[in-house]
């Protein structure tokens, strides 16, 4: 019986919350009230940016594990002035990223005998990497002299490709080595000075090798089982792979969509396969099940429902095609990040109506939470006229920690960022925002 | 004594204590690393050259900090905002700074903005944001670097390893250009679309690299680095740095400069030079103080 009392009056509050709808109206009167604060009184108006409506929200079950990127417990007010016009608190758009690389693996062994890349444009980049078979955090980086005499770093085993033994037979059969078939290079010397992991090296193919199926060859001693990646970036070719998603930022059940298409000097051209896979930060893979191209397009909505990640950080999503041009086999490769998030709190409640008194305008925000962290509402502050008229003027922000439950954060815009009102002009509290910064979340 | 005598006394005496105030404040500069962790980014990252000659030009030329923090994990963490902040305001709170000029490199240039766009991320922000007047972003990666993508792209083995290993650094992937699409949407300001910074944040812009072994220039801050980085630079557009397009250098706050514009010679600076005492940066840097 208490637990449906409970459960009637939660109901009772959660229709309540929901039918209710905030609105920051005009300033009519101010007076003194008990605790010295001034009511700043309100009214409703339909043009007011301050009007909010509460929608109905689902927050994840209490028990799930979730990781925290903040633990910070203390409260922290922040206002500032602002005379900016763009006043949005995020800025939701579709992403895109464009491809023109490819990646694939091969053996030490596979690297002696020979193994095929495929290029559509001239001047393709080509970047030869060992991969580490070996706790990379446990690296320890030796000096080896390889044939040519170049010095190069060596880690757990793996050998640099020495480039002056790399032997190109380019599409008209002709067989080339160094500087008559790399317009450009870089040994693992020159690039660990880079990001690139160690033991890479880089050329670029010489403009006289045009274009279409090459054979890359090392006439080095390396270890047969050596694997290496070859990355391919074949930045002059007209094949640009294409990937689009609505939203980079998608709450656990909602829906990732995502469109997937080749372009050809920048018309639509049919790709013949392609495979989808999400990547979570804690380095999970999780295919993604498609319903396969449509005229040689992949679009797809996928409801996401994977298991939250033990670590902060964005997902990706990969996808490896392949296209044809007559015999000549294209292969792209491109990824997107985006942020899978729980939904861990909602906004209960704007307090209606605002207070005012020396320290500055105040407005409180009730917030319900389904897993302890610290929360950030904010909001901001606009000044307006019955005539319609509105104007951003400052933004404050509020965090705390919350345990689950219900809380209250109060935004403070501090006296100094408030100017005397003229005659008919009122302040108005609007975009009230909420953020999980222990989950990094963006709420609402 | 007059009423009026009296009045024109207080007068004289508040104003010249606001003017005492105002004659006290202390102007500082902080030097921000890029990616990587330092424990020695003076000489390590900026070299003592570069610095002793920048903070020639504050009144007081001991009125400087050269942070060291962990720049290989995600800015907001606190091995890099939270080091960052705990360093600038022990420099801040024990010189009694309160015209802060940060000059950041790289990534640096994300870490401080991180710290603007999140005031209440931690109780040290608020005073550090007050307290600074400026950020001079050189060679920020304010919208990514394609260049990180292509560090952890080509490793689909090794990235999965890296991902639970900590391969490729938290910083790298983070760099990456839809990661850094993602945060400037959602987490930081001051790129286009966005709010504002509560702070000026005005970036220099390194627009090539030159590295012909005849030309000298290619010389200042390492030939080898120069090499490296033109190769690097095939991942980017004809404008940039060698590390990153000029586009995203200039993507946050305003921009201040192009390199060109007021080097020496007008030498382009590369991602390796913009953090040296080459083509006068350092004079540059020091007469904006």
């Amino acid at each position: 019986m208490k637990q449906l009392n409970n459960k009637m009056t939660k109901t009772i509050s959660f229709a309540i919350a929901a039918l209710f709808i905030f609105s920051a109206g005009a300033e009519k009167k101010e007076a003194p009230n008990r605790d010295g604060l001034s009511i700043v009184k309100s009214s409703l108006s339909k043009s007011d940016p301050g009007k909010y409506t509460l929608r109905p929200i689902t927050l994840v079950p209490a028990n799930l594990q979730l990781p925290s990127a903040n633990n910070h417990r203390a409260m922290v007010q922040f206002s500032r002035s602002m005379n900016s016009t763009v006043v949005s608190t995020k800025n939701i758009k579709p992403v895109k990223a464009v491809s023109q690389e490819y990646w694939f693996n091969v053996s030490g062994n596979q690297l002696k005998k020979g193994v095929e890349v495929n290029t559509s444009g001239v001047e393709a980049l080509v970047r030869i990497s060992p991969v580490s078979s070996v706790n990379p955090l446990e690296k320890k980086a030796s000096r080896i002299k390889t044939q040519s005499g170049n010095v190069l770093k060596k880690q757990n085993g793996q050998t640099a490709i020495d480039l002056e033994l790399l032997e190109i037979t380019a599409p008209d059969g002709r067989v080339m080595q160094g500087q008559n078939a790399m317009s450009f290079s870089a040994n693992a010397k020159q690039l660990s000075t880079t990001d690139f992991s160690q033991g890479s090296s880089g050329f670029k193919m010489s403009k006289s090798l045009s274009s279409g199926r090459f054979q890359l060859k090392t006439n080095q001693t390396i270890a047969d089982k050596q694997q290496y990646t070859i990355y391919v970036l074949d930045k002059n070719s007209p094949f640009k792979l294409n990937l689009e998603m609505a939203s980079q930022q998608i709450f656990s059940g909602n829906q990732l969509s995502a469109k997937v298409h080749m372009s050809r000097s920048g018309k639509q051209s049919k790709l013949n396969s392609v495979t989808a896979k999400f990547i979570a930060p804690d380095g999970k893979v999780f295919p993604v099940k498609t319903n396969g191209l449509r005229n040689g397009i992949l679009e797809f909505n996928q409801k996401l429902d994977m298991p939250f990640s033990n670590q902060v950080g964005l997902w990706e999503m990969h996808i490896e095609s392949q296209a044809k041009e007559g015999q000549l086999q294209i292969s792209r490769n491109s990824k997107l990040a985006f942020a899978y998030q729980p939904r861990t709190a909602k906004v209960n409640q704007i307090s209606q109506p605002t207070h005012r008194n020396k320290r500055g305008l105040s407005r409180s925000v009730k917030v319900s939470a389904s897993h302890a962290g610290r929360y950030e509402v904010t909001g901001l502050l606009y000044l307006a006229n019955k005539g319609g008229a509105k104007q951003v003027i400052a933004e404050a922000r509020t965090a705390k920690w919350i345990e689950p439950g219900d809380a209250e954060l109060t935004l403070l815009f501090k006296s100094s960022l408030l100017p005397k009102l003229q005659k008919g002009q009122y302040f108005s509290v609007a975009k009230i925002g909420l953020n999980d910064q222990s989950r990094m979340s963006v709420l609402e | 004594m007059k009423i009026s005598t009296l009045f024109f006394t207080l007068f004289i005496f508040l104003g010249s204590n606001f003017m005492l105030d105002k004659a006290t404040a202390e102007k500082g500069v902080a030097f921000v690393h890029g990616t990587g962790e330092n424990d020695d980014a003076l000489n390590d990252y900026w070299t003592s050259a570069m610095v002793n000659s920048v903070v020639v030009g504050l009144p007081n030329s001991s009125n400087y900090v050269v942070v060291n923090c962990d720049f290989e994990a995600f800015m907001w963490t606190s091995g890099a905002a939270g080091c960052l902040a705990g360093q600038l305001s022990n420099f801040i709170n024990n010189n009694n700074i309160d015209d802060l000029i940060v000059i950041t490199h790289s990534n640096g240039g994300n870490v401080m903005r991180w710290i603007l766009s999140n005031p209440t991320w931690d109780s040290r922000y608020p005073a550090i944001i007050n307290a600074t007047s400026k950020v001079n972003a050189i060679a920020a990666t304010s919208k990514g670097t394609p260049l990180a993508n292509a560090v952890v792209n080509g490793n689909a083995f090794e990235q999965i390893l890296g991902w639970i290993l900590g391969y490729a650094s938290d910083a790298v992937k983070m760099q990456q250009t839809s990661w850094m699409s993602y945060y400037n949407s959602y987490w930081l300001l001051g790129t286009s679309g966005r709010p504002s910074l509560p702070v000026t944040f005005r970036s220099v812009v390194g627009s090539d690299v030159d590295s012909a072994i005849w030309d000298g220039d290619s010389y200042c801050a390492g030939y080898a680095n120069q090499v490296a980085l033109e190769f690097t630079q095939n991942w980017l557009d004809s404008c940039s740095d060698g590390f990153v397009n000029c586009s995203s250098q200039s993507g946050a706050g305003s921009l201040w400069f192009y390199d060109t514009w007021k080097t020496k010679g007008r030498e382009p600076l590369s991602h390796q030079q913009s953090r040296r005492d080459c083509f006068n940066l350092d004079t540059i840097l020091r007469n904006d103080l």
